[in-house]
C-alpha cells in the first residue's frame, strides 16, 4: 500500500497546486469542503465493508476452487468458472499465482480466461467498496449491465482457442527460458 | 448510505456466524484480517477522498460536458474505457475518483466504463499477469476485453438516454 499512497499523495499535491493556480485559496477550500462532506457518511459503510471483506477472505478457500474447476464441462463449466472467479478472494498477487499453479492441470484455455473475466467483473470482495465509495444505484446498474459479459467473452475465447489446453497454449506461446522456470 | 450499511452489517454477521461454526477460531481470525486490511488501506482511502474533492472542483465544466457527460455520447464511453485502464491504483483510491467525476457531471456511460475499464483492463495488474502468464496471454486478454468494456458503455448510454 506504500506505493499507491505515495502516487496518490503526489497526485493530490499536484492537483491542489493546479486548483490554487486556477481558482486561488477559495477553490482549494471548496475542494477540502467536498472531501469533508463526503467522508463522515461513508465511515460506517467502510467499516462494515471491511468486516465483510475479512469474513469472505476466511470463508472462501483455494482448495475448493481447484476441485470445482475440474468438475464441470460445457456451458456449466463456463458459468461455474466465471462465478468462481468472482468468488475468488484477494488482489492480483493472490489469483495470478493461483492461475499460474493451474497451468499444469491441462485445463481448456477459454476457461482459464473466463476465470479472469469472472474475477474482474463479479469480484465479490470488491463489491462492498464499489457500493460504499461510488453509490448503490450506480454499482447495481453497472453489475447488471456487465453480468452476461464474462459468459459472452467465454464464447469468443472458445471460438479463438477451441479445445486448446493450458499446457498446449503455454508450450506454444511461452519463451523456452520462461517455460523452464515455470 | 443507511441501507447498504445495514445490508453489509447483516451479511457480515451472517458470515461471522458461519465462520464461528468452523474449526480453528475462523470468525475471530476474519475480524482481525478485515481490520488489518482496513488499517492498511485507510491512509490510501483518505488521500483518495482528498484528491477526489480537488478533482470535483477543478475539472472544467466544459470538459465534462464535451467529453464525459451524457451529451458527450459514445465519446464518454470511449474515454471512460481508456481512463479506467489508466487508473493504476486500487479500488479504495479509484472508486472515490470515479465518484467525483460522476458528481462533477460525468455521464452514466463514462462512469460505467471507468469502473469496468478499471476492473477488466486496469494496467496495474499487467506486471503480475504478464510476469506469471506471459505477455502474449495478457495481450490476447486485453484485446478481447477492450471491445466488451466499450460495449458496456454503449448499453449504459442507451439506458441513460431512456431514463432521461
Amino acid at each position: 500500500m506504500r506505493m499507491p499512497f505515495v502516487i496518490l499523495s503526489i497526485a493530490f499535491f499536484v492537483m491542489t497546486f493546479i486548483t490554487y493556480l486556477v481558482g486561488g485559496w477559495n477553490q482549494v477550500t471548496e475542494g477540502f469542503q467536498v472531501t469533508l462532506e463526503t467522508i463522515p457518511p461513508t465511515i460506517p459503510l467502510i467499516v462494515a465493508a471491511f468486516f465483510v471483506i475479512g469474513q469472505l477472505r476466511v470463508t472462501i478457500k483455494e482448495d475448493a476452487f481447484k476441485k470445482w474447476i475440474e468438475k464441470y464441462d460445457g456451458f456449466k463449466a463456463v458459468l461455474a468458472t466465471a462465478l468462481l472467479g468472482g468468488l475468488f478472494p484477494g488482489p492480483p498477487y493472490t489469483y495470478y499465482p493461483f492461475l499460474h499453479e493451474l497451468k499444469e492441470k491441462d485445463l481448456p484455455v477459454y476457461l482459464y480466461y473466463t476465470f479472469l473475466a469472472g474475477k474482474h467483473t463479479y469480484d465479490l470482495t470488491r463489491l462492498p467498496m464499489e457500493i460504499s465509495l461510488i453509490s448503490p444505484p450506480i454499482a447495481l446498474l453497472r453489475n447488471v449491465i456487465t453480468l452476461p459479459i464474462p459468459l459472452l467473452m467465454a464464447f469468443v475465447y472458445k471460438m479463438f482457442f477451441k479445445d486448446m489446453t493450458t499446457l498446449d497454449f503455454f508450450k506454444k506461446f511461452t519463451h523456452p527460458d520462461r517455460r523452464d522456470r515455470s | 448510505m443507511i441501507w447498504p450499511t445495514l445490508v453489509f452489517a447483516i451479511l457480515g454477521i451472517s458470515l461471522y456466524v458461519y465462520n464461528l461454526k468452523q474449526p480453528g477460531n475462523e470468525a475471530t481470525k476474519a475480524i482481525a484480517v478485515g481490520m488489518k486490511i482496513m488499517v492498511r488501506t485507510l491512509p490510501v482511502i483518505l488521500v483518495a477522498f482528498l484528491l477526489a474533492g480537488m478533482i470535483e472542483v477543478i475539472i472544467p465544466r466544459a470538459f465534462i460536458e464535451n467529453w464525459l457527460s451524457t451529451e458527450a455520447g459514445l465519446r464518454g464511453a470511449f474515454f471512460g474505457t481508456l481512463g479506467g485502464m489508466l487508473l493504476v491504483i486500487g479500488p479504495y483510491a479509484a472508486f472515490p475518483i470515479i465518484a467525483s467525476i460522476y458528481a462533477a457531471g460525468g455521464g452514466f456511460a463514462t462512469v460505467v466504463t471507468l469502473i469496468f475499464g478499471w476492473c477488466a483492463l486496469g494496467l496495474h495488474r499487467i506486471p503480475f499477469e504478464s510476469g506469471l502468464l506471459g505477455v502474449r496471454f495478457t495481450l490476447v486478454r486485453l484485446s478481447i476485453t477492450f471491445p466488451f468494456v466499450f460495449m458496456a458503455g454503449i448499453i449504459a448510454h442507451a439506458i441513460d438516454l431512456i431514463i432521461h
